[in-house]
């Protein structure tokens, strides 16, 4: 069996005297579409931002690519091949598409200041990746008609667009996606799920969204992890969780 | 020691705490509604004293006085807030620091031009001999001062407790957003602290005035002191500010006393660093990491930055470099000393548009850079005979380093820190400059410093001079646009806009600031150097508060994120002062200084408003998209 790109193991988080999340485990294969859904308050961004180092878990690990990587800063994570996108988009709102989108790529590798200064190879390499990166995906996702733009001056829905190509930028291996579909219209949601899918194909990257719209997540991911109360309830296929007692529990009981 | 002489310390430490504790509250009721540090509030007790003082002097009962000089002060803090703060509602925090720092000159502008630079004092309130309680002998103005502090105490924590209005200002500080939904008007809490702050820093500063004299520029020092007791106990907690201030004035005494009377300072500020280090929230603020006081940094530019160079970039450049050296042939010779000190200036300012400008983070202390420079050529060339050169790359390393220090410490806190702590590391260098003789000379400086020398040539006639600087200049130029127009350039803007994506973009956001905090660093340690070689001397006088002042006019007026304008606002900042010479001519010196100082706050206060009101934000916006979408529709032009 291949190493799974994401493994969280036993994973809880306190915060004070409440158990935000406990206990979790789950799995994302390479190339795997997974959604992680549950009601409202369940600890979907709990998880989240456990994985991407945003909050330190009170126990548990989390092992990206078969390495721990529990307790490291969201940089050193994405550096090693992570990227996520924002439930509420944050663009770099003082500079261009194209320019937010190279911003992905910085991760690709370490040059600091003073080889910027001297303008080393390194730097002129890096500096070229990231213009290569960043236009491949703009042109992908059809951002070029916007690529000079001042980032936030585009509507809500090509923002998010623009914030998956910059994820995109840093060839990750595992994406993560807060809620991609908040704020979006019907057409809109249609569009960023069919956008999803073929990029997670074309760069052969694994994607772990996290969202209440059932509507993106079934049409898209290919297992579901549903959560409630900071537990995991159910894990498998949508079909499978969609008749699940307990997901029916969650969602509509009590 | 015996016991008396203890406590007669401890009671001369408990009277100057007691105006720190004043000053700390002051602060600390400033930054729980707004989230700024109001750089003036150390001059608005300085003022407090002088309208007391003035008002004495022509005849006015204290009665009157103190409450009057307490309710000018008050009014003048409202309306600072109401007609500059308020209005600048597109303005970065550094920008609204900056204007608080322009209120802090036009107060001492004001009080210079109006009553001088001599000491002033406020009669004591009850005559009398010093009150002897078993060989400790104490002020009556002391117990004053004591006994004021402990009212306002119990008003504060009544207002608080029990008042609508103290309510609705903690439930704002808390959670602004929330607050303005259920009817609190951030605005008018804002109004309301800053008349408050100010009204406790003036009747702090008439108060305290009868034990010693009040002087123009006590303002910044009693400033900082009460900024470090408010940090000491807890800028964001009710009391932290009071019981932090009464520690740091018993330290003060204590060290004075016992320690080094010469160090006092220094030590002082090192405790500042001390505090940010270990404990940041405070010894009443609760253990809890970093404070989160950060408002995100607005936007400063209407359209996208470019962080790669463009062709007009390098025709700027070559421009300038034929410009600048057509300059050196022709200028004037009056003009040529004018043109070194601007090429030393902006050097600073080059550091500042990256630091302040890119990264956010608002500097006070770069002269602190330039007296390592400076003193580090010094010595080296003077007393141990090196080259100029490796001297200057010394005062570099030096620079850069202690930068990476202190960025080390600051940087791991959200917040404008970095503004207050490195004023206390210009505190420091001063007190060490001046300290420190063996090493530096003391209070007269370095002198006989030769000049620069490049493989043995000297650089020593004025054009020569002028040259060396102007070729540093451009270096300095060329690396800060190498490092703007770059992924580290994106990075910083990055990084201001939202640190958390910066992160996810695997942006390590402390490292970063801490080494442009260097770069910083070292071009004010350069201009330092160069500095020294140029007048041959180097002593702590031209190092102060004014110097920082110059530079934060500079980049102001050149703009924050533009590398060619560190020029222009240095060439206006070095040669205004010598215009208003010649215009003013044989007039008396006392009211020049009084009047560059109001020109260069009313400067400071006026571009920062002005970029940062609405109306001109819009119509940038508005021509910058037109910009960016003429781009775009080249680009779908093109086949």
């Amino acid at each position: 069996m291949t190493t799974p790109v994401l493994a969280v193991a036993n994973l809880s988080v306190r915060f004070g005297g409440l158990r935000a999340v406990s206990d979790v485990n789950f799995t994302v294969e390479e190339n795997e579409i997974v959604g992680l859904i549950g009601p409202n308050g369940a600890g979907k961004t709990t998880i989240f931002n456990a994985i991407f180092g945003m909050i330190g878990p009170t126990s548990g690990h989390v092992l990206f690519r078969g390495r721990d990587i529990t307790g490291l800063p969201p940089e050193r994570i994405a550096q090693r091949g992570m990227s996520r996108t924002f439930q509420n988009v944050r663009l770099f709102g003082e500079l261009s598409v194209r320019e937010n989108v190279m911003m992905g790529a910085y991760g690709a590798g370490r040059c600091g200041i003073i080889a910027s200064i001297a303008r080393v190879g390194r730097h002129r390499r890096l500096e070229q990746l990231a213009a290569e990166r960043a236009d491949h995906w703009i042109a992908r996702l059809g951002l070029s008609a916007h690529a000079g733009m001042l980032a936030t001056a585009l509507p809500l829905g090509l923002q998010r667009v623009a914030e998956v190509a910059r994820a995109l930028a840093s060839e990750p291996r595992l994406m993560l996606l807060d809620e991609p579909a908040a704020g979006l219209n019907e057409i809109e949601k249609g569009k960023l799920g069919e956008l999803l899918s073929t990029a997670a194909a074309e760069s052969g990257c694994a994607l772990l969204l996290v969202d209440h719209d059932m509507q993106l997540v079934m049409g898209v991911v290919g297992r579901v992890i549903v959560v409630d109360f900071g537990r995991k309830i159910a894990d498998g296929s949508p079909a499978e969780v969609a008749c699940d007692p307990a997901v029916i529990e969650a969602y509509l009981g009590a | 020691m015996d016991a008396t002489a203890l406590a007669q310390t401890a009671v001369s430490g408990l009277a100057n705490g007691a105006l720190y504790a004043f000053v700390g509250l002051a602060f600390g009721l400033v930054s729980r509604s707004t989230g700024l540090i109001n750089f003036a509030q150390g001059d608005l007790t300085m003022l407090g004293a002088m309208l007391a003082a003035a008002m004495s002097d022509a005849g006015a009962p204290l009665l009157i006085a103190v409450p009057l000089a307490a309710v000018g002060c008050a009014a003048i803090g409202g309306g600072f807030y109401f007609f500059a703060i308020r209005p600048s509602t597109r303005a970065t925090m550094s920008q609204l620091i900056i204007i608080t720092v322009g209120l802090s000159i036009l107060i001492r502008g004001a009080v210079t031009s109006l009553w001088g630079t001599d000491p002033k004092q406020v009669p004591p309130f009850t005559q009398g001999a010093p009150i002897a309680f078993g060989g400790v002998s104490v002020l009556p103005q002391q117990l004053w001062l004591i006994g004021i502090l402990a009212l306002v105490a119990i008003a504060t924590a009544w207002f608080f407790r029990r008042t609508t209005l103290g309510l609705a200002l903690r439930a704002s500080a808390a959670n602004p957003v929330g607050a303005s939904f259920v009817g609190i008007d951030p605005r008018l809490l804002g109004l309301f602290a800053f008349a408050a702050a100010g009204f406790l820093g003036g009747l702090a500063g008439a108060v305290w005035s009868p034990i010693a004299y009040a002087q123009v520029d006590i303002g910044i020092g009693i400033g900082i002191k009460g900024f470090t007791g408010a940090i000491l106990g807890g800028l964001y907690t009710a009391f932290g500010p009071l019981i932090g201030g009464v520690l740091l004035g018993l330290f003060e005494a204590f060290t004075a006393g016992y320690v080094s009377s010469h160090y006092e300072d220094a030590l002082i500020f090192a405790l500042l660093i001390l505090v940010l280090l270990l404990r940041p929230r405070g010894l009443l603020g609760g253990s809890a990491g970093a404070t989160n006081d950060q408002k995100p940094e607005e936007i400063l530019s209407a359209s996208a930055r470019p962080t790669t160079f463009r062709r007009r970039d390098i025709i700027g450049i070559v421009t300038g470099i034929v410009a600048l050296g057509i300059i050196g042939a022709v200028l004037p010779a009056v003009w040529v000393s004018t043109a070194i000190f601007t090429g030393m200036e902006a050097m600073i300012v080059i550091g500042l548009v990256l630091l302040t400008g890119f990264s956010g983070q608002l500097s006070l202390g770069q002269p602190a850079f330039m007296m390592i420079g400076g003193y580090a050529s010094a010595y080296l060339t003077v007393r141990s005979g090196w080259p100029p050169i490796l001297a200057l790359l010394v005062g570099i390393a030096l620079s850069a380093s202690v930068a990476l220090i202190m960025g080390r410490i600051i940087f791991r806190l959200h917040g404008f820190y970095l503004s207050m702590a490195s004023l206390g590391l210009l505190m420091i260098a001063l007190t060490f400059a001046r300290e420190w003789s063996g090493i530096t000379g003391g209070p007269s400086g370095f002198v006989g410093i030769e000049s620069f020398s490049l493989l043995g040539v000297r650089l020593a006639s004025d054009t020569a001079v002028y040259y060396t600087v102007a070729a540093f200049a451009v270096i300095s130029l060329l690396f800060g646009m190498n490092i703007a127009r770059s992924r580290i350039g994106r990075a910083l803007l990055a990084m201001r806009s939202s640190e958390s994506a910066a992160r996810a973009c695997g942006v390590e956001v402390v490292g970063l600031k801490m080494r442009i905090f260097a770069f910083s660093a070292a071009t004010a340690s350069v201009s330092g150097s160069l500095y020294g070689h140029y007048l041959s001397i180097v002593n702590p006088s031209p190092f102060g508060l004014d110097a920082t002042i110059q530079q934060l006019t500079a980049l102001t007026v050149g703009g924050f994120l533009s590398l060619w304008g560190a020029f222009a606002g240095s060439l206006l900042t070095v040669a205004l002062p010598q215009v208003i010479g010649w215009i003013s001519g044989s007039a008396e010196s006392q009211l020049i200084a009084g009047v560059e100082y109001i020109l260069f706050g009313v400067l400071l206060i006026g571009i920062v408003m002005a970029q940062s009101s609405p109306m001109l934000y819009r119509l940038r916006r508005r021509l910058g998209r037109r910009g960016a979408a003429s781009v775009v529709a080249a680009s779908e032009r093109a086949p």
